[in-house]
């Protein structure tokens, strides 16, 4: 009978719900104020709220940006931090370079520990090949723990030199601490982050310590909520590659949900893609602080290892390739010292918030200039839960228009003018710098502000179609379900194409994919798992691997001998770094250096369904501010009532309870029959 | 905004918001240069330590943007351009040509920075120059890694390239490059590096084309020159802030690797309205060692130094360089004639040269300038035939220093040279690819220069050779000259680099043991299986007066390690102790040891 | 001011460059020369040479520039007459 699938999104300001009813295949959203100093509130009232019965409730997806906010804000444990002695250091050295050239007053950042003296030094060591050197001793690891025992630490968290090649130190270190301080989180390098580079796997295992127990006592206040209040059912959070993780397990692998919450507006992005046929799509997905850029090439999301808790504070975990630029709705609008008009990427936030919230901003920001341009309809901002108002912020352009000889419409339409830029810019570095054309892309826009800004943006960058999907504003939320279980198994150690046994590198391949299936059955998992393999490999002499999907290796082919298997993979290895760089080097020795599996449990998702026409709004117009046009009388529309399947010319503004859309002239729209918004931008 | 700021918007060919768009773009580029070249070099200089820096000049060689690179080469760049374009003319290119060139005679920082330059044309017409300048970790000089601590002319110290064609039109010039792999020891690695910045190159090219397209060739021009007049003003703007006056300062280099005795550098910073003359009149001839530098260079360390002091959102381009003029006297160790040994000048007189200024103009902008940073990049270099593998393998190996306490905060420990911006060697990259092991690698209590506030720590890492032979180089400085501190701070804790060889128990200097003419510089010695090298960093300079320094303060550096409660005693005048197991201070102890320490002559 | 430029060919056969009288670089090839006092002296550029006009009353004659073997120890010494010796015998 239980036939509703719920995906929870919570945000800094509202938390998001969308329901999919299975059975009359249909979806609904909404939104209620979150409650972040109770988490449980929220999520609760709305699960409530939605029309779902709570036996009816078959799955649930949660996404939040708890453990991001706990990084960012530096409110996570107190940290113990064990690693090889005469390298205790590690976290406070770091990698020695700047993030400002020329600014004598910077400061290094400092490690998620609270003091240099919580690092611990144990006598062992393993060496470059994986062999012991010094052995750890049991008397090493006793004395280690008295020390622990009498500092009172929330976390410990492990990582010694070469644990990556050579786990039995670890472990042996783990097993004792686990039994010696049960009630003690522990994260340890080699289950953490399994990649070499001492600095950025100890940050890694730092971070995860930090926040481990604040996500254990998450998962399990939110447990006990959905107990309590009769709600029984499996639930999953998303993780920061767009994977699904069985709570539980989340919960022992916190790090995965730093970056969980742009995860789901990709993996609905990607949904949408394959829904319309189109290879190869720029996402911009803008909201109150931030806008943040992805893209899907040949349907596929782009992955990386690079993300920043702040800058020098690494966390090398998977996650989908996202780059985030300081512009958002709350980016303020300012002067610098050489007179010249910036915008961002200081943000008036949700609060104080823009100035025409009224609620106490004292700074220009982007969405006041959207609201002086007429974009923006102050009665039915966020579908008429907030009223702006446009006094304050109309004598504070006035203001600024003066110092600096403009009016205050052309300062209005610079400072979106800048904020565009700013964004396209963002779109430049993540597709050249893979050597696409974003010319050959479409934009998926979305977030509150993305469709309010994809149409200028997609003309600046020549892209053709801007695609704006349905619940704009929650597509995060619609991504939750769109996801499924994932299981990365990574091991990292260095082979050369010219001296390695192909057997030894599958039959570890076999192991990992082995560990991999088992991890997802213990999820929960009982369908038949599709598994991708792939390779981090470089021309030997380089430094830096590439990661590349290879295709699926296992000593279980029959047809394929283990040599043939790497040679396939190390033909997509030169494939992929002629795409990326433009030359390979022919006869070249490859080494491979770490490999990974990933097994996928597929789960039923939601068809966006056919939606007809809402209620008549015709004829409503109001004057816009367009570049080179002036003021335009422009129509203006609620989405439910757009017409389906026809081409309406701009300019037009589309009105949604989570987003507002805005055609240029020489543009046109079409509404699919799956309310998905089509632009084409035109010359 | 005052009357000065409103004349730099004024008097514009183009609108502004064009501008800071163009300018982004153009710092983009730069930085997409960057991603590039890191992704796909070969040698850990690239990839690592990200020594290389990638700017953009227009159609006359003049420079119109960079980005977050390393400030040593991003000013030398701008001489090493000006003078292949004025060598070769500008009629001499076409599209798909690359010029390499490396001769710091001709502009360059030291040999082992080589340059690539590539004209940008657009319908035939050449409309702007993109290059690019990397550390090559190999450039075939008389020690692997490149840096000779005893070079005593150019020769020695690599392959020098005059401005030469590496490609025509796209295609290899296959001579060049058979030169270059036939003197450089690692020439696989060289090749890639080389492949690396030649896609860069191409990177920018294709975007300049794109923005050219966009905003077409007149607003391009316009923009660029805009931004330039912008720079002009604004940094003349900055000078005007600093009183008129002339400053002078001056500080030793210990020695040169070759003779005897130690050089000084002496400068006059003469502040004159809206421009600023540094006179290095009166510096000590050149040295007969490599720790001589270039006008090239010394002008680059004078820039770094003004940069860091004036307005951070300044445009960088050949503009914000305009009304800084350096005066350097042909002879001298700031500006060596032809063929002395300089490979040392780009990374040890370059950051005492920018200290020199700072110290300088200490007096006259006491709210800005810091104390001395460590001031030396800890060179050490080494090569040999790896015992696995039996390929030749060489690298340069650098550490961080302390920086100089500042006037509102203490200094970062372990941070690059100031005229550098590179990243260390991960431990774990390090013994994959050398038969070294690091025993230990840590910051070094007390190092800091006593202060009011603290000079930042400098740092100790000890190896364990692991091959039959190794040949080891090394320029270092700072090692019996202590980093200076400012307005009653104390110095840093001086460098160091000493030998303990297989089963002895003490450490000692390499002249001890080898008979070098220094202690800090030397190359091509040998080294075996078990020897052991301490490499220590120096700490920054203290600022102000160590008995100011809020005791809480001193308390917590006790806490944490950074100083000994003997130097809280010594240097600080402030007791703690330890009960039962946390520290605290002695308050009736703390206010006798104060008033008899500042009372003691 | 009066002066002229005057350009030079790059040399490859030896390295003998003009350096430029105020502020001492070495210069690639075009050279600016200033007829000053009667004598012909380089500058980088006429700007830098009207530099140097203004300035020079602060320079006391200590602070000239001196011979142009001002710094050279034996050994480089020793190198250039070996290089020149070379030259002579060609």
């Amino acid at each position: 009978m239980a036939s509703n699938r719920i995906g929870i999104d919570t945000g800094g300001t509202f938390t998001d719900l969308i329901l999919f009813d299975v059975d009359g295949a249909s979806i609904s959203s909404l939104k209620v104020p979150s409650t972040p100093h109770r988490p449980l509130e929220a999520f609760i009232s709305a699960i409530r709220q939605s029309d779902a019965a709570t036996d009816e409730i078959d799955f649930l997806v949660h996404g939040t940006t708890v453990a991001t906010n706990a990084l960012i804000q530096r409110a996570g444990a107190k940290v113990a931090f064990l690693c090889t002695a005469g390298h205790e250091d590690i976290p406070y050295i770091q990698r020695v370079n700047r993030q400002f050239l020329y600014d004598l007053n910077w400061d290094k950042p400092k490690p998620l520990l609270a003091s240099r003296r919580h690092c611990f030094g144990v006598r062992e060591r393993i060496d470059a090949k994986g062999e012991v050197v010094v052995p750890l001793e049991e008397e090493e690891i006793s004395r280690l723990c008295d020390h622990l025992e009498q500092d009172g630490f929330e976390a410990i968290a492990i990582c010694l030199l070469f644990s990556y090649l050579n786990t039995s130190h670890e472990e042996q270190l783990a097993n004792e601490l686990r039994r010696r301080f049960p009630d003690t989180p522990l994260s340890v390098s080699h289950e953490v982050a399994p990649i070499w580079r001492e600095y950025e796997r100890s940050s890694t295992t730092i971070a995860d310590a930090y926040i481990r127990p604040l996500i254990q006592g998450y998962v399990d206040s939110l447990e006990r909520g959905l107990n309590e209040a009769g709600i029984d059912l499996n639930w999953a959070m998303m993780k920061s590659n767009g994977g699904l993780m069985e709570a539980r397990a989340a919960a022992d692998h916190p790090i995965h949900l730093a970056m969980s919450g742009p995860a789901g507006g990709m993996v609905a992005s990607q949904h949408v893609a394959t829904l319309l046929d189109l290879e190869d799509l720029v996402t911009l997905d803008v909201g109150g602080t931030s806008a943040d850029v992805g893209m899907i090439l040949g349907t596929k999301m782009g992955y990386t290892t690079e993300y920043e808790i702040e800058w020098g504070i690494p966390a090398a975990i998977p996650l989908i390739d996202i780059h985030t630029v300081g512009a958002g709705g709350g980016s303020i609008a300012w002067v610098n010292a050489g007179g010249f008009l910036q915008v961002g990427p200081r943000s008036a936030g949700a609060n104080p918030g823009p100035m025409c919230y009224g609620t106490g901003g004292d700074d220009l920001t982007l969405t006041d200039a959207n609201l002086a341009l007429g974009r923006i309809d102050p009665e039915y901002f966020l579908g008429g839960r907030m009223q702006l108002v446009d006094g304050k912020m109309r004598a504070a352009l006035d203001d600024m228009a003066e110092s600096l000889a403009m009016s205050p419409l052309d300062l209005a339409h610079s400072i979106v003018e800048i904020a565009n830029e700013n964004m396209a810019n963002a779109i430049r570095m993540v597709s050249i710098e893979r050597g696409h054309d974003p010319r050959h892309f479409a934009l998926l826009a979305f977030g509150g502000a993305g469709p309010l800004h994809g149409a200028a943006i997609a003309r600046k960058l020549g892209i053709p179609k801007v695609i704006v999907p349905p619940y704009p504003g929650s597509f995060s939320a619609l991504g939750l379900l769109l996801g499924d279980l994932r299981v990365d198994k990574l091991w990292t150690q260095g082979y050369r194409s010219d001296r390695v046994t192909a057997e030894e590198v599958i039959g570890r391949f076999d192991t990992i994919a082995d560990a991999a299936v088992a991890e997802l059955r213990s999820q929960g998992f009982g369908g038949e798992p599709k598994l991708t393999y792939a390779i981090n490999m470089r021309y030997l002499g380089q430094n830096y691997e590439t990661e590349v999907e290879v295709p699926a290796l296992s000593m279980a082919m029959a047809d394929t001998s283990a040599d043939e298997q790497l040679e396939r993979a190390y033909r997509a290895f030169n494939a992929a770094h002629e795409r990326a760089y433009d030359y390979v080097i022919k006869d070249a020795i490859i080494e491979m250096i770490s490999f990974r599996v990933t097994a996928v449990g597929a789960i039923p998702h939601p068809e966006l369904a056919r939606v007809s026409v809402g209620p008549i709004d015709s004829g409503r117009r109001r004057d816009v501010y367009f570049a080179g046009h002036g003021h335009v009388a422009t129509r203006l529309i609620r989405r439910p009532s757009m017409p389906l399947e026809a081409d309406i010319e701009g300019p037009m503004i589309i009105e949604e309870e989570g987003s507002t859309t805005v055609v240029e002239p020489d543009m046109t729209i079409r509404r699919t029959e799956q309310d998905i918004l089509i632009m084409e931008v035109g010359r | 905004m005052t009357e000065e700021t409103k004349g730099s918007v004024t008097g514009l060919d183009v609108d502004q918001v064009t501008l800071t768009v163009i300018d982004n773009y153009l710092a983009t580029t730069c930085r997409e240069m960057g991603v590039a070249m890191m992704r796909t070099a070969y040698s850990p200089m690239f990839n690592e330590s990200l020594d290389f820096s990638c700017v953009l000049f227009d159609r006359n060689g003049k420079m119109i943007a960079q980005a977050e690179f390393c400030p040593s080469q991003i000013g030398t760049i701008k001489f090493t351009v000006e003078w292949m374009i004025d060598e070769l003319g500008t009629d001499v290119y076409e599209p798909g040509d690359v010029i390499i060139m490396n001769d710091p005679y001709r502009g360059s920082g030291h040999i082992p920075e080589h340059t690539l330059l590539k004209a940008v044309f657009h319908e035939d017409e050449i409309v702007a120059f993109v290059a690019n300048c990397a550390h090559l970790a190999e450039p075939g000089a008389k020690a692997p890694g490149g840096l000779a601590g005893d070079a005593t002319d150019i020769f020695q110290e690599g392959l020098r390239l005059p401005p030469l064609w590496l490609q025509r039109r796209g295609k290899d010039q296959e001579d060049v490059w058979k030169i270059i792999f036939a003197n450089h020891r690692t020439p696989k690695v060289s090749y890639g590096d080389l492949m690396a910045m030649v896609g860069s190159l191409n990177v920018a090219e294709r975007r300049l084309s794109s923005l050219i397209e966009t905003y077409g060739l007149d607003t391009f021009y316009a923009a660029t020159a805009d931004l330039t007049r912008i720079a002009e003003r604004r940094m003349m703007d900055e000078i005007r802030k600093i009183p008129d006056g002339e400053y002078a300062f001056s500080d030793i280099i210990e020695d040169d690797g070759v003779a005897e005795g130690s050089y000084t550098i002496r400068c006059d910073v003469v502040v004159d309205g809206d421009n600023v003359t540094c006179d290095f009149t009166g510096s000590s001839p050149q040295a007969a060692g490599p720790m001589n530098a270039t006008y090239a260079v010394t002008a680059s360390a004078v820039y770094n130094a003004f940069l860091h002091i004036t307005d951070p959102t300044i445009p960088r381009n050949e503009g914000c360089y305009r009304p800084i003029n350096i005066v350097a006297p042909p002879g001298t160790i700031v500006n060596c004639e032809f063929p002395a040994a300089l490979v040392g000048g780009n990374t040890e007189v370059s950051p005492r040269i920018t200290d020199i200024i700072f110290g300088a103009l200490a007096e006259a902008l006491p709210d800005r300038i810091p104390a001395s940073l460590g001031g030396t990049s800890c060179c050490f270099l080494f090569g040999g035939e790896h015992p696995e593998t039996g390929e030749l393998y060489s690298h340069f190996h650098f550490e961080g220093i302390g920086w100089g306490g500042r006037p509102t905060k203490d200094g970062n420990s372990q941070i690059i040279v100031i005229n550098g911006n590179c990243r260390n060697t991960p431990v774990e990259v390090f013994e994959s690819r050398y038969p070294i092991r690091v025993e230990s690698y840590r910051l070094l209590e007390d190092s800091g220069g006593p202060g009011r506030n603290r000079g930042g720590l400098g740092m100790e890492r000890i190896l364990t050779i692991e091959a039959d032979e190794i040949t080891v180089s090394a320029l270092f400085n700072r090692m019996t000259v202590d980093p200076f501190g400012l307005h009653g701070g104390k110095p840093g804790r001086n460098s160091g680099i000493f030998l303990r060889r297989h089963g002895e128990l003490e450490w000692r200097t390499f002249s001890d043991t080898f008979g070098t003419v220094s202690p800090s510089k030397f190359s091509n010695v040998v080294l075996h299986r078990g020897d052991q090298v301490r490499l220590v960093a120096p700490g920054g300079g203290g600022w102000g007066d160590p008995l100011d320094r809020d005791p809480d303060r001193v308390l917590t550096d006790v806490k944490e390690g950074l100083i000994t409660a003997a130097a809280a005693r010594a240097e600080y005048g402030v007791e703690v102790v330890r009960t039962n197991g946390t520290w605290q201070v002695n308050q009736t102890a703390d206010r006798t040891t104060r008033e008899t320490t500042k009372a003691k002559p | 001011m009066k002066g002229e430029w005057i350009e030079r060919e790059p040399m490859y056969l030896s390295f003998d460059v003009y350096n430029c009288e105020y502020c001492g670089k070495n210069i690639p090839r075009y050279v600016w020369i200033e007829d000053i006092d009667g004598e012909r002296r380089p500058f980088c550029t006429p700007e830098v040479a009207d530099i140097y006009l203004r300035t020079r009353s602060r320079n006391d004659p200590n602070r000239r520039r001196e011979d142009s073997d001002l710094g050279l120890t034996d050994q480089l010494r020793l190198i250039r007459q070996n290089c020149a010796g070379i030259e002579s015998e060609a």
